[in-house]
């Protein structure tokens, strides 16, 4: 178990500075990741549409949560797994060791006949202990399944991000007729929705009626139109007192024959 | 606090010397306003008589020559205050007029006694307005006045001369009967 927990620190996900021996285990999980989401995916499908085998069903879920007991019939893929996996590393580990001592040649073709030659032996040396192979097996596979998870979330965001530079949406906007999609709303059918009784049941109307009578000086009102028709009385007044002194100027001149206007200019 | 004056006619009136029926029409307001005086004054008495002396509350009658001395002075007093103070008294208030020298400036509280004296005295000297060619009163000549169209408000400390709906020019009242 403690191999396992080793494993299940994430990893590094920028692929800088990775040989080819990492580039190989990387794609490895990858693919066996990715391999474990779709199947989990389709457990999931099988297990909606209805009910499935009980063991496949108690492996999912031994799958899901590590801390459950897993089924036997997930048991011995998850041993292969991890048997697998740990094959796999140590043959890259021990080809990479041999070919280190050897020309370059030779390192080329023991790499292959070392990783083989080594797999049996560990298998051997670990006395096919199928709970502790299985328990490893399912923690890599979680943590190829997370691997191939934040791989696929970056890939889909940086996809997405792509897409998003290609569109112009102000294009996009431009092509939206919206006055056909205001032609195709039924506004009277909204307005009928509206529950108008309601809406004036919540406004307190007395209190606005209120709020408006402190704002509206009604005394200034009155003043102020009062006042008015007092000044356009007295206007009128004085307009008619001034056409009555110059009418009354001209019939006396008349009379008195004078020919010249009043020079009625003040001082 | 000025009111513009809208009515084309009167505003191009505005410091003219008024006519016979504007000035009537002031004077008369303006004997309204010393009647109203005069019936107050009457009533202030009968008041204090009816605290002095009590029960029945009625005015005092006046000997003939004691109202007439009383109008008199109410008369002149209101005319006189009206003019010195801001040259228009209530009724050429109404009919939109006031008082000035011939220099466009209030009368000086002796002049304006004196030419109320003379209204009050003469009020027949209003006719000669009918035959003067500058719309002057026989008290407008003795005491050297102008009676115009001023509808717009002057302060105390303004003379009225500088309003801007009055004219510009200013010259001194000469008669030509």
């Amino acid at each position: 178990m403690a191999e396992g927990e080793r494993a299940l620190v994430p990893l590094p996900v920028s692929t800088a500075g990775l040989t080819p021996a990492d580039m190989v285990g990387r794609a490895t999980r990858l693919a066996l990741g990715a391999a474990g989401l779709a199947l989990a995916v389709l457990e999931a499908l099988l297990e909606r549409s209805g009910p499935a085998d009980p063991g496949v069903r108690a492996g999912s879920a031994g799958a899901a949560t590590p801390s459950g007991p897993p089924g036997t019939l997930r048991l011995l893929p998850a041993a292969a797994l991890g048997l697998g996996l740990e094959a796999q590393r140590r043959s890259l580990d021990a080809a990479a060791a041999v070919g280190a001592r050897l020309p370059s040649p030779v390192r080329v073709v023991a790499r292959p006949a070392v990783a083989v030659a080594r797999a049996p032996l560990v298998a051997v040396w670990r006395r096919l202990d199928l709970d502790g192979w299985a328990a490893r097996g399912l923690a890599e596979q979680r943590r190829n399944r997370q691997l191939a998870a934040a791989t696929a979330r970056g890939l889909v965001g940086a996809i997405a991000a792509a897409v998003l530079d290609q569109v112009d949406v102000d294009a996009v906007v431009a092509r939206v007729d919206l006055d056909r999609i205001v032609d195709r709303i039924d506004l009277d059918a909204i307005a009928a929705r509206i529950d108008v009784d309601a809406v004036v049941a919540r406004v307190d109307l007395a209190g606005l009626t209120e709020q408006v009578m402190d704002e509206v000086d009604l005394g200034e009102i009155i003043r102020e139109s009062s006042g008015t028709m007092a000044t356009e009385t007295v206007d009128a007044l004085r307009v008619q007192g001034m056409r009555a002194d110059r009418l009354l100027s001209r019939i006396v001149d008349r009379v008195l024959q004078r020919k010249d206007e009043r020079d009625t200019t003040g001082p | 606090m000025t009111r513009p004056v809208r009515n084309p006619h009167a505003k191009a009136l505005q410091g003219h010397r008024a006519g016979f029926v504007s000035r009537v029409v002031a004077d008369a307001v303006d004997l309204g306003v010393i009647w109203a005086i005069g019936l107050a004054g009457l009533l202030f008495a009968a008041v204090v008589r009816y605290l002095l002396t009590g029960p029945p509350l009625r005015t005092p009658v006046l000997p003939s020559w004691l109202s007439a001395v009383a109008g008199l002075t109410i008369a002149v007093g209101y005319l006189a205050s009206g003019w010195a103070a801001t040259g228009r008294t209530l009724g050429k208030q109404v009919a939109g007029l006031r008082l000035l020298d011939h220099a466009g400036r209030r009368l000086p509280l002796r002049r304006a006694l004196l030419r109320a004296v003379l209204c009050v005295a003469f009020p027949a000297g209003l006719l000669w307005i009918l035959v003067s060619r500058r719309n002057a009163s026989v008290q407008d000549l003795l005491v050297g006045t102008a009676v115009i169209y001023d509808w717009s408000y002057h302060p105390t400390d303004e003379s009225p001369a500088s309003g801007e709906a009055r004219s510009p020019s200013s010259q001194p009242a000469s008669e030509h009967p």
